[in-house]
């Protein structure tokens, strides 16, 4: 009896253990915590890897006497995490950095954000460069998601040791005289292959995303009607790619596969249509080309790649602190200092003319005055209307010059089941 | 222990006419649940819920942020004349035949050389076939990704050397699907024939003897008494291997690219399933895809046991 006695006593003194060990590790997480002890706010930030903001974040935090989370994860898992938070009314930070990708989705449901324009967004819009602020506003022009972060403009990024080898001028104002069109970007390609062997550019969907984002009109209309089939400059963009494939102009190597960086290293091609933060990537993944790479402008205008926003959703208890953060963070001073810091490139034109960035130059691009570069590509950009499927539309039409680009299908055909592929697979 | 204390209880309680208490046997039934009970609460809601839920979603349309609106069946009514569905259904199973069937072989071969007698340190050839299931499945497919490459992958190098030029894997449907059964294979080879090791040791030595003084050759032994004997395990290893084949999901979305490829080479109906649901947002279309899935891999299980069943059992 005795023995059986210790026994029970035993089981119940580790099951008390293991119920206090259950309670005591579950963090309290910031859903429930929105105030200190000391009744100071407390505010979450969900940011990914690599944005380089959070210490502006922390000293804000010091000096305005609030507390802040920062919570950084991948950067797919944040718009998921988010995505799954909204979804289930609970558990989304008080400000959240959505990617311009993301941000289309978000915009078919604004409920689930605060409206910046009702916390006084509308001040400060002047401050933004058009075309960025519109891409985090409804449709509608009544409700606005986010404030913008960076860009991603567009220039043409070329090896200096091909175009040498061609015969062709290396100096990058020639350069951008000698090709001011794509039809000289398409002879250049040519003269290049003849001379050195090498092709012009790294992927046709290069060229075609750039081109497509030229004209005043992309996928969607002002209406929100989607206008693939008959708007003319992505027949004409699609069209330039047919020509750099079967002209032999690209290999068609896969950004981001480790094939695309040794290319970069090889110097596979003349050419690659960079946005402004894929500089790191170039020159993480060719160290040894240093000097070899130089920047000049895009011709017919410009692009952009990215990009991204800080929104506040709905569930935040402090939406006026969070607005009043981010407010501070992306003002053009601040982004100054983002830029310098880690050359994020600020999406407030006021700062295009500061020394900062009219004097930045970049040693590894042949001491390109890459600064003034981009900022004039980001004031050429046009302003486009996207819409909730632009994604996904963007990948079957580069989808259908890959298909070209692999030999497994016609031009006509390719550019046929994409618009098939559109209509169907859109409808659900 | 427990149940002699409560029987006394019990007793000295029925002699106070009040009190009502419950049979033995009913208090051990009520125990017995209760101890099952944390497994089945935590698959109730982790495991039932979810199936049930997914079944009803599937009859509707939701983005999961905004409303869901009832559709009724209209969702599996697309599902059957959606061309890539079914394109997703011929590259799963594509890929299935290319990885299961030579695997399974090479399995049975692996635990056969392993086990024989004059194998020295069998220890590390077992541990070594079992590493690959262990690793990670993302880090093998980014490797095997460089491997297949079209302009600088290894594979290709190596072909080069006997004249072959270089092979488009990622651009042609053959190609991926090869690639990814490779992956497959790899992983999945060492964890098969671990499995058929531990069967073919559970033969008795003396039927090979007597099979040898009977004049039996190797290849006769093999198949009139090996493969016999270990049949329930065979079955086991095709049913694991269909239901686990035909969800591939990981090799082939890092492989393929997200969409599953320009031509969507790639796409099996797992990631048909993750594109509807997490890129095009469509949930209820997915949800479908889904339980029509679970039906596919059903009836082909019991397609394959039917055929499995069919090799000369050993009673």
């Amino acid at each position: 009896m005795k023995k059986f006695k210790l026994h029970k006593v035993v089981l119940v003194f580790v099951s008390i253990l293991l119920l206090i060990g259950v309670v005591a590790c579950s963090s309290d997480e910031s859903s429930g915590e929105t105030e200190t002890k000391d009744g100071k706010v407390k505010l979450t930030v969900w940011l990914w890897t690599g944005m380089g903001i959070d210490d502006q974040i922390k000293q804000y935090a010091e000096e305005n006497n609030i507390e802040v989370d920062i919570q950084i994860a991948e950067f797919a898992d944040v718009h998921t995490n988010l995505t799954t938070a909204l979804a289930a009314g609970s558990g989304a930070p008080d400000i959240s950095a959505v990617e311009v990708k993301g941000i289309e989705k978000m915009k078919a449901n604004p409920q689930h954000f605060h409206n910046l324009l009702d916390l006084g967004a509308d001040e400060i819009s002047g401050d933004y460069l058009d075309w960025k602020w519109k891409q985090a506003m409804t449709p509608d022009g009544k409700h606005l998601l986010g404030l913008p972060t960076d860009i991603g403009p567009q220039a043409m990024a070329y090896r200096v040791d091909v175009f040498e080898e061609a015969g062709l001028p290396t100096d990058r104002e020639e350069v951008a005289e000698l090709i001011k069109t794509w039809d000289d970007f398409i002879r250049v390609g040519e003269e290049i292959k003849a001379k050195t062997g090498k092709a012009m550019i790294d992927t046709p969907t290069g060229l075609y995303s750039v081109i497509e984002g030229q004209a005043n009109e992309k996928y969607y209309d002002a209406e929100g009607n989607i206008i693939v089939k008959d708007n003319a400059q992505i027949k004409k963009a699609y069209d330039y790619a047919m020509e750099v494939i079967e002209k032999g102009l690209t290999p068609g190597y896969e950004q981001w596969s480790t094939e695309w960086s040794t290319g970069m290293a090889n110097a596979d091609y003349a050419t690659i249509l960079t946005p402004a933060w894929m500089q790191q990537n170039i020159m993480n993944n060719a160290p040894d080309a240093a000097g070899l790479w130089d920047v000049t402008a895009l011709p017919e205008g410009s692009g952009n790649w990215g990009g991204s926003f800080l929104t506040i959703p709905k569930e935040s208890k402090h939406p006026e602190e969070a607005y009043k953060l981010i407010k501070w963070l992306l003002s053009p001073e601040q982004q100054l200092v983002t830029f310098e810091k880690f050359g994020n490139f600020p999406s407030t034109p006021a700062i295009y003319d500061s020394e900062a960035i009219q004097n930045h130059t970049n040693e590894y691009f042949n001491n390109a005055p890459v600064g003034q570069i981009f900022s004039e590509a980001a004031l050429q950009v046009k302003e486009i209307q996207e819409g909730p499927d632009s994604i996904q539309i963007e990948t079957f039409m580069t989808d259908a010059v890959t298909r070209v680009m692999d030999g497994q299908a016609e031009p006509e055909d390719s550019w046929n089941t994409a618009l098939e592929n559109i209509d169907r697979q859109l409808n659900r | 222990m427990a149940s002699n204390l409560e029987l006394n209880k019990g007793q000295t309680s029925t002699q106070t006419p009040v009190k009502k208490t419950l049979k033995q046997s009913t208090k051990d039934h009520i125990s017995g649940y209760l101890y099952i009970s944390p497994f089945f609460i935590l698959f109730g809601i982790f495991g039932v819920f979810p199936i049930v839920f997914t079944a009803f979603i599937s009859f509707h349309k939701w983005d999961i942020l905004g409303t869901r609106e009832f559709v009724g069946f209209r969702n599996y009514q697309l599902l059957f004349t959606d061309p890539l569905f079914w394109k997703s259904l011929g590259n799963t199973f594509s890929i299935w035949v290319i990885s299961t069937i030579p695997q399974l072989f090479m399995a049975l071969i692996i635990a056969f050389v392993l086990n024989q007698a004059f194998l020295k340190g069998k220890q590390f050839f077992r541990l070594s076939v079992f590493l690959p299931n262990i690793t990670s499945v993302v880090a093998v497919a980014i490797i095997f990704d460089s491997i297949f490459g079209h302009h600088y992958g290894i594979l290709n190098y190596f072909l080069s050397i006997f004249g072959i030029e270089n092979i488009n894997w990622k651009g042609t449907y053959l190609g991926t699907h090869i690639a990814i059964a490779t992956m497959v294979i790899w992983r999945w080879v060492g964890y098969n024939s671990i499995i058929y090791l531990s069967a073919l040791q559970s033969i008795p030595k003396d039927l090979y003897e007597a099979a040898t003084i009977d004049g039996a050759s190797k290849m006769q032994q093999f198949f009139m008494i090996t493969i016999p004997m270990i049949r329930p395990m065979i079955i086991f290893t095709v049913i694991l291997s269909t239901i686990g084949g035909m969800q591939i999901f990981a090799e082939a979305q890092i492989f393929s690219g997200a969409g599953g490829g320009a031509l969507d080479q790639g796409l099996t109906m797992t990631l048909y399933l993750y594109e509807e649901a997490f890129v095009r947002n469509a949930f209820g279309y997915a949800s479908s895809i889904a339980w029509v899935l679970f039906l596919i891999i059903v009836l082909f299980s019991l397609f394959n046991l039917f055929l499995t069943n069919r090799i000369k059992s050993a009673e």
